[in-house]
């Protein structure tokens, strides 16, 4: 069967930002919510259990898979799991930016049409 | 410390859920807080609170979602098996669920008054009778005297002829009460008001009534200004004043008077002669006073009769006062019955689960390959078990859905067929309790059916079913459960069994019990002459008329085509209704009048001997010659002629009835017994006197025509000429005379056919269940089989094997069940006419129905291992 990203659309917020936390490389979860914080300034907080119920779902859906490869010993947390974006996952998460940001430029187009 | 708080907080999660993340999750929560300031933290923790309650129950639903798909899939792969189970749990919920609404709406739901609890009737208790209703004096007295009792109301029997108003004539129930009757049930009209005290006494004042809110509907097409109104019945007018609310079912009008639409003041004289001490026909009902009880209220209405009985010695009898509760009253002769088919619908019920729990069980041990490899590969006893409790569920659910399907069919069928004798029959309905039930027993049905497979999906024995090395062990262990569950049913439906076996022989014994009558070919029709060609008048006057329009009617009658004998009778034998006299014999004065025994009364015509084939064993019966005017005559019954005429010829006595001063009556014959207030009940003594003979007119008489065909045939005919004689006369209870014997005898009829539906159902699941499991077995055990065939062993001995095997869970079933049924067998002793509670012949019968039946059960699997194929069961 064909993929069809758009047919994961739209995402939540929260799905989203996990998506492109992702986007630079691999991270555990707690790297997931720092990144997501630092990225949105503290505005978009997610917690564990939203993190992990997204998690569950994107693997299931292979828009994530779980890494292989893991740091050194010295600095690892067996408990810990890495996650990677896969392909799919990335062309989702192009395809929601693409989404937000035409609903962005129709939403300007017709705000400034208003203001004029 | 977090640690431990945050784990307790996963605990929202599903197990599955948590397994896979839970470690992680704590990791991630630990890092987190690290990081976070003292109130950093305290804010973290809030959020990831609220942050698991809003996420755990949308996974714990996609969860259930994925298990409901996976168990729609699995019972559709599987449709016998399914359509097995649903079926089996539509016969035991909705058996279930159509009997719990009929306790439900009979027993359990409030009788229709305020504070119901504290009414109650009121009753004498001579010694020489059963307690009944109180002479208007004796009413009277007690409830000026009564302490008590808050108020005491009084209540007889009326009815009203409504015609005249271009509709058909219609006979209408009524009843005459006291003012007090309506604020004592706690019940006010809708419309208009109750009686006054004024209009409780003698006098023009009394001519008023309340109607109930369906005849008002039926009959003044619901006209609020009927209020003032007046409306003619009869010869009399009455100025409506009240109409009931609609939801209003009075119980003492329906099961008492006939279900009694009007009402009228009772407006009693004390000094007229029906208001006499010994006229006993007051119904009596009160509400106890607070902190009153049934028992002391009694002991003090007892007192005071006392009292009445030493100033008027010759009007009373020993006499004390029974006050019962209404609720026991009225629904106390049913509770037994009901009681014994509840037990026996929850012995159904249990079957009905043992048998799909043995199903569900029979799938587990085929599954076992599946379930062990999801075991293998990490799915967790937890996970599994939840699997299995959803599959479950949904079939239960599925089965509780089908049954309350099934129960809104019976509880139609139960309204329309249902004894007579149950009150509030009519108010039988599926309803939010009934549905309520309904749901329990699915629920409770799926969690037995869940965990008795879930025991046998132990982790370690995966490996086991994987390789294949289990298969005996799993095999033992299994069939040791299902004999368990298989002996199980047998108890119960031989239990069951026994229970219906004794209330079919006692039906049939009483169903052939000679009644001393023959009611086949008869027909019945109720005639109430009202009017005043025959209400107005001096007495005689009106008997004349009253008794010249039914001997009119009976000649034109038994000019008919197809009719053989025709009469009329007061009170149909067998028909109710209870009209006792005291029997005086003239010559034989009694020094207490009430001392002497008490007979039925019957006012009859001529013919009814021979219309309804009662033997005449001396003497002569009635005849032309009987009439008004001519010298009065009775006959008697053989147990008043044995008994009160020992060793002499009673032909020539001569009797009177009620009081030692009534008119003198002598005896010209002697008939047979007939039983009348029941099969089961002793005939007693009975008087039959004349019709034009009787004291004051009798209006009310019930038609007897015996005809050579169908009697209904002839009821077209038969009201026809009634009209003719008089169109203004309404006919009611038109039926066949078996009808209403039928009546007499149906709540026995109704107990015994359900309680014989219920043991057959449960008998019928018990073999299934047992040929079913055997069937497995035998599969199982194929190779085994096909080792010791080759080994030499005869199909015979094998046949015997598996017989043995299938036997012996049967066998202990069964003889646990005779032995329950030995201990519980006292249960039934009231409901049993003419048996034993542990009438050898009924055990023996259902012992030997239950072992053919587990043998048939047991020779088809048997035979099918005698002839398994050595070669190919040992190459499998």
């Amino acid at each position: 069967m064909r993929f069809n990203a758009s047919s994961f659309l739209p995402l939540t917020p929260a799905e989203f930002q996990v998506l492109v936390a992702l986007a630079d490389g691999e991270k555990h979860g707690y790297a997931v919510i720092k990144e997501v914080a630092r990225r949105t300034d503290g505005k978009v907080r997610i917690h564990t259990g939203t993190l992990y119920t997204i998690v569950k779902r994107f693997l299931s859906d292979g828009l994530i898979v779980e890494s292989a490869t893991r740091p050194d010993p010295a600095l690892d947390d067996e408990r810990r799991r890495y996650y990677r974006l896969t392909d799919r996952g990335r062309a989702v998460a192009v395809a929601e930016a693409d989404r937000l940001s035409e609903t962005l430029t129709q939403a300007r187009a017709k705000l400034a049409l208003k203001r004029a | 410390m977090p640690g431990r708080l945050f784990r307790a907080l996963l605990m929202l999660l599903p197990a599955e859920f948590r397994a896979d993340y839970g470690r992680e999750m704590e990791a991630t929560f630990r890092a987190e807080a690290a990081a976070e300031t003292r109130t950093g933290r305290m804010r973290l923790w809030a959020a990831t609170i609220v942050d698991l309650a809003r996420t755990a129950p949308a996974e714990h639903l996609d969860i259930l979602i994925r298990d409901l798909r996976f168990a729609a899939r699995t019972m559709l792969r599987h449709p016998v098996h399914t359509a097995t189970a649903l079926v089996t749990l539509m016969l035991g919920i909705g058996a279930a669920v159509a009997m719990f609404s009929v306790i439900n709406a009979v027993l359990l739901s409030p009788l229709p008054y305020r504070d119901a609890g504290g009414l109650v009737i009121v009753q004498e208790q001579r010694e020489s009778d059963e307690p009944g209703s109180l002479g208007y004096l004796t009413f009277a007295d007690l409830r000026e005297r009564a302490r008590s009792m808050s108020v005491m109301a009084a209540v007889t029997q009326s009815f009203a002829n409504l015609a005249g108003d271009g509709q058909e004539p219609e006979r209408v129930g009524a009843m005459r009460v006291s003012a007090s009757y309506f604020p004592m049930i706690g019940v006010s009209p809708a419309l208009g008001r109750g009686f006054s005290e004024a209009e409780d006494r003698p006098g023009e004042a009394r001519r008023v009534a309340i109607l109930s809110d369906a005849l008002w509907r039926r009959r003044f097409a619901a006209d609020p200004s009927i209020i003032g109104r007046p409306i003619a019945a009869g010869i009399t007018t009455y100025v409506v004043v009240g109409v009931m609310p609609p939801g209003f079912r009075d119980l003492v009008a329906g099961r008492l008077y006939e279900g009694a639409e009007m009402w009228f003041p009772l407006g009693y004289d004390p000094a007229a002669p029906y208001a006499c001490r010994t006229c006993r026909h007051v119904r009596v009902f009160g509400r106890l006073a607070r902190g009153e009880t049934a028992e002391t209220a009694a002991r003090e209405l007892s007192d005071h009769v006392a009292v009445l009985a030493d100033a008027h010695p010759s009007e009373y009898d020993h006499p004390s006062i029974a006050v019962r509760r209404l609720s026991d009253f009225f629904l106390g002769p049913v509770r037994p019955v009901l009681l014994v088919l509840s037990f026996g619908v929850a012995l159904l019920l249990l079957v009905a689960c043992g048998n799909v729990a043995n199903l569900q069980l029979l799938r587990t041990s085929e599954r076992g390959q599946e379930v062990a490899v999801r075991a293998a590969l990490g799915v967790t006893r937890i996970r599994l078990g939840r699997q299995l409790l959803t599959e479950a569920l949904l079939l239960a659910l599925m089965g509780g859905a089908l049954g309350l399907a099934a129960a809104a069919a019976c509880v139609r069928v139960v309204r329309a067929i249902g004894p007579a004798q149950l009150p509030r029959l009519e108010n039988v309905a599926i309803d939010p309790p009934t549905a309520a039930m309904a749901l329990a027993c699915a629920i409770g049905c799926g969690v037995v059916f869940a965990l008795v497979p879930l025991k046998h999906l132990r982790r370690r024995d995966a490996a086991a079913v994987l390789t294949g090395a289990g298969r005996r062990t799993d095999t033992a262990d299994t069939w040791r459960l299902r004999a368990l569950l298989v002996g199980g049913n047998v108890a119960m439906a031989a239990v069951l069994l026994v229970g219906a076996g004794l209330l079919v022989r006692s039906t049939i014994g009483l169903l052939a019990v000679e009644p001393g009558f023959r009611y086949d070919h008869i027909l019945t029709m109720r005639v109430v002459l009202g009017g005043a060609r025959y209400g107005s008048g001096p007495p005689e006057e009106q008997i004349r008329a009253v008794s010249t329009f039914y001997a009119r009617a009976l000649e034109r009658a038994r000019a008919l085509p197809g009719v053989e004998a025709a009469s009329a009778i007061n009170m149909l034998p067998l028909g109710g209704g209870r009209d006792l006299y005291g029997l005086h014999i003239a010559g034989r004065p009694r020094a207490n009048p009430e001392d002497a025994p008490n007979a039925l009364r019957f006012v009859a015509h001529d013919g009814i001997f021979d219309a309804l084939r009662i033997p005449i064993l001396t003497g002569r019966v009635f005849d032309r010659r009987d009439a008004q005017g001519a010298p009065l005559v009775a006959v008697i019954n053989r147990a008043a002629a044995q008994d009160l005429f020992p060793g002499e010829d009673p032909i020539g006595h001569q009797v009177m009835l009620g009081i030692p001063s009534a008119p003198a009556r002598t005896i010209v014959g002697v008939v047979g017994d007939v039983r009348h207030e029941g099969l089961d009940e002793p005939p007693g003594y009975q008087v039959y006197v004349p019709h034009a003979q009787w004291a004051w007119a009798e209006p009310m008489m019930s038609l007897v025509v015996r005809t050579s065909g169908d009697p209904l045939q002839s009821a077209g005919a038969v009201r026809g000429l009634l009209r003719d004689l008089d169109a203004m006369q309404p006919v009611t209870s038109v039926q066949r005379y078996d009808s209403v014997v039928g009546v007499s005898t149906a709540t026995r009829r109704f107990a015994a056919s359900l309680l014989g539906g219920f043991a057959i159902s449960a008998l019928t699941l018990a073999v299934v269940g047992l040929y079913g499991a055997l069937g497995v077995v035998v599969r199982q055990r194929q190779r085994e089989i096909g080792i010791r065939l080759a080994l030499g062993a005869a199909a015979g001995e094998i046949r015997r094997m598996v017989l043995k095997q299938g036997m012996r869970p049967a066998a202990g079933g069964l003889l646990l069940g005779l032995a329950t049924a030995l201990a519980a067998a006292g249960v039934l002793k009231t409901l049993l006419y003419g048996i034993e509670p542990r009438d050898p012949l009924t055990f023996a019968a259902s012992t030997l129905v239950i072992c053919v039946a587990a043998l048939l059960a047991c020779l088809l699997p048997a035979a099918r291992a005698a002839r398994v194929d050595p070669a190919a069961a040992i190459r499998e």
